[in-house]
């Protein structure tokens, strides 16, 4: 394991309960509200911030057990930040050999090392421009190179992607996963939306409060989200009620067919695949069908989301022709038809 | 300017014209009776000359002094706000409120044959400080140094301290972030702290004629000079004030981004 953390510690009101374990070459995405708490896990990793009780290891190294602390310099980490943190009064070249030079090698050889790196993320000929002439999303791969330099065992990125515009942000998600493909050590990935998680990792851990509530695939996530936010994470609908001989009563008080066999406290999803629209009332098997209002229509990867509200609000993805063929807009009334065995059923 | 902004009291401009004259009054004044048929004989006079090389030797070495020991102190007082850090800057603070000459008769009072330090310096190393160049550099010193302290903390503490934090995930040790990200990145705080103390320094005269007296080739700094020369030549007294304006008004052309910020 490059990485083997399991800690608690204290950040403002925030009180973090973490534990998670990385593999080399192996990338962790975190992802959770605002406030969860991803930057100050991050943070404790890096070495910026103390634990207060666990452990943390980096290779065999413990780096922290809440008594013995190595700082950040010695614990042979990379971080690129949210905001790239170049240095303002050094050009970009000297900004990635920076971390070498620290480590005593010559000015030389170092800044030979800097151009490599400059080379392989497509920043040579900014290799002497001042980093407040970059544009975001130029100043972090500038950033991201001069942290691949120090060849670090355990790569922590903060919403590496943030910075950069709509255009930029797309390359630079390919340049990352080129070099995340080929870094032996591990990654732990704070990413902002889902989309960035998939593209760079292999696992997502998702916080909430402080507290890992989910780590898995995307896969696992999908089958058993823990929490409302990881369903809306994957874009599932996610209800929870009471199940009676096949009945699932919402805690909204919605009736819904299902095939499940629980009785008692449920939590059921519902892939928005799986949510059929027509024009009228459809005939057929079947055994939910209600007529729903259009609330919003919003262009998802491949498909349209489409928010409904009607006895049950649910989510439904449907084809760029569906959209059409039903006129599907704001207030737009359709019938909804769901299949008993499409909901995936746990008891709580 | 915008004439919305511009409805001040009328009754306001009478004490603030007052104001503005009290300043200009004594400018003007030194520059009307300024021996100017005279001006290049007394300046260029032994005494004159011995006095400004001693003034530019003292005042250097002295802001060289707040340089090597005032960074540290500055770095520190930065890093703290608890009773220890309050303490050390209000003492730190203390000698640009006190009268110089209560601060000339303390650094006496150590440092003086009888003195609390001054007795052990005689008595084991031989140094008797009071009343040489070396009381000079240390007086000025005294009063010049809170200004650079002053200064520089206040720089470092507005340092953003994401570069630090970016230079130790580098793998840089304090030390070296110190040096190569720190200071590099304070350079404008350090370079107005260095002039503020040296121009400090450079007119330093109630400390410095309580502890070091009035010797001439010694202690008798250029402000000392023109002391002197209030009773003994009285145009000279003017011409070498008129050095003095000089440099003032310099400090105050190279500090003019950090004093009078363009709108």
């Amino acid at each position: 394991m490059t990485l083997a953390a399991d800690f608690t510690a204290r950040r403002g009101a925030l009180d973090l309960q973490i534990a998670l374990a990385v593999g080399n070459g192996e990338t962790l995405a975190l992802l959770g509200p605002n406030g969860a708490g991803k930057t100050s896990c991050l943070r404790v990793l890096a070495g910026l911030d103390a634990i207060e009780r666990g452990q943390v290891r980096i290779d065999d190294d413990v780096v922290d057990d809440g008594e013995h602390f190595v700082p950040p310099e010695e614990r042979g980490i990379g971080v690129v930040f949210q905001e790239h943190r170049l240095f303002p009064h050094l050009r970009v070249r000297d900004n990635v050999a920076f971390g070498l030079r620290s480590r005593g090698i010559k000015a030389r050889i170092a800044r030979a090392a800097a151009a490599t790196w400059l080379d392989r993320l497509e920043m040579t000929r900014f290799a002497d421009a001042r980093p407040d002439e970059l544009s975001g999303g130029q100043a972090q791969r500038v950033a991201l190179a001069r942290t691949l330099a120090t060849r670090p065992r355990l790569l922590l990125l903060d919403e590496p992607l943030a910075a950069a515009d709509a255009t930029a942000r797309q390359l630079l998600r390919r340049t990352l996963q080129t070099q995340l493909r080929t870094f032996p050590g591990g990654c732990v990935v704070v990413a902002h939306d889902i989309d960035d998680a998939l593209a760079l990792a292999d696992r997502v851990a998702v916080i909430e409060n402080g507290c890992i509530v989910q780590c898995g695939t995307l896969d696992e996530l999908s089958n058993k989200p823990a929490s409302r936010y990881v369903a809306d994470l994957v874009g599932l609908n996610r209800f929870r009620g009471t199940c009676r001989d096949h009945v699932l009563t919402t805690d909204d008080g919605a009736r819904i067919v299902v095939g499940s066999v629980h009785d008692g406290p449920v939590v059921a999803t519902l892939h928005p695949r799986a949510v059929a629209l027509f024009p009228e009332r459809p005939a057929g098997s079947p055994r939910n069908v209600f007529e729903a209002n259009v609330v919003t229509v919003e262009r998802a990867l491949d498909c349209y989301r489409v928010q409904l509200a009607g006895e049950l609000p649910v989510v439904a993805e449907v084809t760029e022709s569906a959209v059409r063929d039903l006129h599907l807009d704001r207030g737009v009334s359709v019938w909804v038809a769901i299949k008993a065995t499409e909901f995936r059923v746990a008891p709580m | 300017m915008n004439r919305a902004h511009s409805r001040l009291p009328n009754w306001l401009l009478a004490p603030a014209l007052i104001a503005a004259v009290l300043f200009l009054l004594p400018l003007l004044a030194l520059l009307t009776e300024a021996p100017w048929r005279d001006l290049l004989p007394l300046l260029t006079s032994n005494e004159t000359l011995q006095a400004l090389a001693l003034s530019v030797r003292c005042s250097l070495i002295a802001a060289l002094l707040c340089l090597l020991l005032g960074l540290p102190l500055a770095t520190w007082l930065a890093h703290g706000n608890g009773l220890l850090h309050t303490s050390v800057r209000v003492l730190v603070t203390l000698p640009m409120v006190l009268p110089p000459i209560v601060g000339g008769l303390a650094l006496l009072k150590a440092f003086g044959g009888n003195g609390l330090l001054g007795g052990a310096l005689v008595d084991w190393f031989g140094l008797d400080i009071p009343f040489t160049t070396s009381a000079v550099v240390l007086a000025t010193t005294y009063v010049a140094m809170p200004f650079f302290v002053l200064t520089v903390e206040g720089g470092l503490r507005t340092f953003d301290r994401r570069y630090t934090e970016a230079a130790a995930t580098l793998g840089a040790g304090p030390w070296r972030s110190f040096c190569t990200v720190t200071l590099p990145l304070v350079q404008p705080t350090l370079r107005a702290g260095l002039l503020l103390a040296w121009a400090r320094a450079l007119g330093e005269f109630g400390a410095t004629i309580t502890f070091a007296g009035s010797f001439a080739g010694r202690t008798r700094t250029l402000p000392i000079a023109v002391h002197h020369a209030l009773d003994t030549n009285p145009p000279a007294a003017v011409a070498l004030s008129l050095v003095l304006l000089l440099v003032s008004a310099l400090v105050l052309f190279l500090l003019r981004h950090r004093w009078f910020p363009s709108r």
